[in-house]
């Protein structure tokens, strides 16, 4: 079955950028800049799709990922919420 | 099921080690796959989240990753700081005997009519009486 195709709004970018798109497509053989731009959009919206987090468990790694660790509790959370109330009183 | 979710909530679920971990699971799960309608928490609730989980585990950039997953990734709307949100969290922490980040929560609740969920880390919410705004309810208590 022939894949549908859709025209996307032209858009404008800066001559050196063109200059050096024209180069990565020689470089890399090729056909034209569209070919180029078209390929590089498939991969920019396959590794968007795939980082986005579909579950609780999805974000808690990737926050661990982003971040470099995996939390460890050194206090209670209860104490620090305590804290704003004790606070109040006191003042 | 419409919720306005408490900072307790966020904690819980980042924090592997923390007693209620498991229902914040299931609940933030439950935001993904629809089966509750609608979240939200406010701004103030995320920094919130921030300091507390900074606090806790002394780690900085675990606590800016949190609120990043918050602002950007979790399936929730972010309740901003409106004309509407100042006056009426200012009204709210005149009347009631809770924290200025406990009124917020109320407030964003209030705003778009949910229920404030929190975790019983907060109990002490149950031991003041006449709290206004919106109904309060706890994770245990939402049948997850």
């Amino acid at each position: 079955m022939k894949e549908e195709k859709v025209v996307i709004s032209s858009i404008r970018i800066s001559k050196l950028l063109a200059k050096k798109l024209e180069l990565i497509a020689k470089k890399k053989g090729f056909t034209s800049k569209s070919e180029l731009i078209k390929r590089a959009l498939e991969e920019f919206a396959e590794r968007h799709l795939a980082d986005k987090p579909r579950s609780a468990e999805d974000i808690l790694q990737l926050v661990e990922k982003r971040s470099g660790t995996v939390a460890k509790m050194k206090k209670k959370p209860s104490e620090i919420f305590m804290e704003e109330y004790l606070l109040e009183e006191s003042g | 099921m419409r919720f306005a979710l408490d900072t307790s909530v966020f904690v819980a679920f980042f924090l592997r080690e923390n007693k209620y971990h498991n229902l914040a699971k299931k609940l933030i799960d439950k935001l993904f796959t629809g089966k509750i309608g609608y979240a939200c928490t406010s701004v103030i609730n995320i920094a919130e989240t921030g300091y507390v989980i900074e606090r806790v585990t002394d780690d900085e950039n675990y606590a800016y990753s949190c609120m990043y997953a918050i602002y950007n990734d979790i399936p929730i709307d972010i309740i901003n700081v409106t004309w509407d949100f100042i006056t009426t969290l200012a009204h709210f922490k005149a009347k009631n005997p809770i924290s200025f980040c406990d009124n917020a929560t109320l407030t964003a609740a209030y705003i778009r009519r949910c229920k404030a969920v929190f975790t019983k880390e907060k109990k002490i919410i149950t031991r003041k009486k006449n709290i206004i705004g919106a109904e309060i309810a706890f994770i245990d208590e939402l049948n997850l």
